[in-house]
């Protein structure tokens, strides 16, 4: 017995030195690993400030206006190499900026990386249609597609690409804007945010990206969000399909 | 060597188990299969890989259905629009439209919903474990978010017990549309007199009943264009003509093209004398004013279906139609109790 014992212990120190490879020496320079992780950070801002829920601002008209809510997705998240080599990140990551909630703030993702310096990250706003296709209950409650993350119309089926909302004083009378943008044609493909970053192995490293939020009413198209602020996209597709285009331009 | 064999085993068990990560036994009364009855003339039943027909299912899918925990204020459940007795309809003209969507409409029959290959009158959702989802997020019917919705239900002792026993884990979203849809595949109705006549080749119709069939299919009439096949409807969208402006643009509210404006799901006619009132908005009340429209050949909408054109019918032909239409009353299915909570 006392033998057997022995001998599965040996077995369990074997197993633990197997599988811990390089991943105990984070943060160990002599790593000899060819890869690393890189922390993509989105960081909204306003007027030069960064986004606080609830916080009033100025909007493009210099109208106090303030969020209440920010939640979106991005698609074929990708990262540029100085070499020009294109390496995937992610099918889809989801972004969640509201504090207060089960689910918590989600400001960005962490992944694995091939060691190198990379000049850019590629990305498409909106869910990809083949996972737009799927049905949000079968995936895990961490998964960037899960359904608490409510971001789902059951109606039309399919996700919320974008999900913003807030108030705009107007007046002196504070009055709602919202605009949920989703379906297929309002997917923006192949855009491009230059960020530099160097992986080195083993260890983890920053890239941050500011998402521009008076670019989102401003460029390419000027939106004023008390004349047509609302829209569910198909009740107002014009609104939804200039809100996202501006939004998936901001990024910067 | 007897300690060996024990290690042995113990190898084989960790080998076996990660080759199958936690199967649960088939040996569980919830787990075996329910039996499901395809009546004479219809197709196969296309079931999702992911949610087998079991007893488990169906029967947990019947108590979420019939219970208003799943709605906020705990007053109404998705029986409250769809009761078994009006063939799974109310008897309101409008059950308030889905969030997000302008207008109100008619809650639908779920006789054969099984069958149908889009979901809503607009064929906005593609499957039925999806359509477990739009009641919830509606304010104007259950209105309970389905993230909550499933709170509420792990926050309770009997459902976590009983989604433990079908599902192997706590109340989930995606237990929650499995069971519901698995009960609603079912609902099954073909044992009408119709059918009995039809496909059984019984003498179950009357002479006044059998005029009706011939006027329905007849090219004056020519409802069974587009009311065709075993389930009486071709599933097609069409306008026939109800308004010249729509409000609810139907069809197009999904496709956003205007040529589909006014356009809805050529409805089941099975069960017809029970689900009163009738159309997407429920303006008619009864079957014969339903005629009267068709006989009308609607209004002159841009895209108003070619087949709808004036005609007249008598009376007595009215009668005759209207007595076919009530042999499509399936009473044993109304009456089933196994639907019932
Ligand atoms: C307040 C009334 C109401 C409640 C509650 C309700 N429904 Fe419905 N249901 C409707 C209406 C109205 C429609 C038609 C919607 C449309 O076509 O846009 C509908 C459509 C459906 C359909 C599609 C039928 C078809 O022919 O396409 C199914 C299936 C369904 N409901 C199941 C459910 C389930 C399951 C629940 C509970 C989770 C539920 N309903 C709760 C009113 C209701
Ligand atoms: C051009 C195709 C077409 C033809 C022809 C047609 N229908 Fe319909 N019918 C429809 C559509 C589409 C609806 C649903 C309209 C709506 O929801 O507003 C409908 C609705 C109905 C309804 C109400 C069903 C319900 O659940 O509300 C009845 C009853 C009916 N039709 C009977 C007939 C009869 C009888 C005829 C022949 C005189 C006929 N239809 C001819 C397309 C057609």
């Amino acid at each position: 017995m006392k033998k057997n014992t022995i001998s599965l212990f040996g077995l369990f120190i074997c197993f633990s030195l197997i599988f811990t490879g390089c991943k105990d020496d984070d943060d160990n320079e002599t790593c000899s690993c060819t890869t690393g992780k890189v922390t993509l950070t989105i960081v909204p801002t306003i007027n030069g400030q960064e986004l606080e829920m609830g916080k009033v601002m100025q909007d493009n008209q210099a109208r106090d206006y303030w969020f209440t809510t920010l939640k979106f997705y991005l698609s074929n998240l990708k990262a540029v190499a100085d070499n020009g080599e294109v390496v995937s990140l992610a099918d889809v990551a989801y972004f969640d900026f509201e504090p207060n909630q089960s689910t918590g703030v989600k400001n960005g993702l962490t992944v694995d990386l091939a060691n190198g310096t990379y000049t850019a990250i590629q990305y498409d706003a909106g869910v990809r249609q083949d996972l737009n296709e799927k049905d949000p209950s079968t995936f895990a409650n961490d998964h960037p597609l899960s359904i608490n993350n409510n971001m789902y119309w059951s109606w039309s089926t399919q996700y919320i690409f974008t999900k913003t909302e807030g108030f705009v004083v107007d007046n002196g009378d504070n009055k709602a804007w919202f605009v949920h943008c989703g379906l297929e044609e309002n997917y923006e493909a192949n855009k491009t945010v230059p960020v530099s970053f160097t992986v080195t192995g083993g260890s983890t490293t920053t890239a941050t990206i500011t998402l521009n939020l008076d670019k989102v009413l401003e460029a390419p198209h000027t939106i004023d969000l008390v004349a047509d602020g609302q829209s569910h996209t198909t009740d107002n597709m014009e609104l939804a399909s200039k809100y996202q285009e501006n939004f998936s331009v901001a990024f910067e | 060597m007897k300690l060996l064999t024990h290690i042995g085993l113990g190898i084989g068990v960790i080998l076996l188990s990660s080759c199958e990560p936690d199967e649960k036994e088939l040996t569980s009364e919830n787990d075996l299969p329910f039996p499901i009855e395809i009546p004479a003339g219809f197709p196969a039943m296309e079931v999702p890989n992911d949610n087998p027909i079991t007893r488990g299912r169906v029967a947990l899918g019947k108590e979420l259905f019939f219970d208003p925990i799943l709605s906020k204020d705990r007053s109404i459940s998705c029986g409250s629009c769809h009761q078994p007795e009006f063939s799974f309809t109310d008897q309101e003209a409008l059950s308030l439209g889905v969030e997000d969507r302008i207008g109100e409409r008619n809650s639908p029959q779920l006789a054969n919903v099984a069958f149908k290959p889009l979901f809503f009158k607009d064929g906005g959702i593609p499957t039925l474990e999806l359509q477990v989802l739009a009641p919830f997020d509606n304010h104007l019917e259950l209105d309970l978010n389905v993230v909550d919705a499933v709170n509420r239900l792990m926050n309770d002792a009997y459902y976590t017990k009983r989604f433990q026993e079908v599902f192997d884990e706590n109340p989930s979203a995606f237990g929650l549309t499995r069971a519901i849809a698995a009960y609603e595949r079912t609902l099954i109705s073909g044992n009408s007199r119709f059918d009995r006549y039809f496909y059984q080749n019984e003498d179950v119709l009357n002479d006044a009943e059998l005029r009706g069939l011939e006027l329905f299919r007849s090219d004056e009439l020519k409802c069974n264009s587009c009311h065709s096949g075993v389930f009486f409807t071709n599933f097609q969208y069409e306008n026939v003509g109800l308004e010249l402006n729509y409000v609810d643009s139907g069809r197009a509210r999904i496709t956003l093209d205007p040529a589909d404006a006014g356009k809805f799901e050529v409805p089941t006619l099975r069960n017809i004398a029970v689900t009163q009132p009738y159309m997407f908005d429920g303006r008619f009340e009864t079957l014969e004013e339903v005629i009267d429209f068709f006989a009308s050949g609607g209004l002159e909408h841009p895209n108003k279906s070619e087949l709808m054109q004036p005609f007249s019918i008598s009376e007595e032909e009215k009668a005759d139609l209207i007595a076919f239409l009530e042999t499509l009353t399936d009473e044993s299915f109304l009456n089933d109790p196994s639907h019932r909570p």
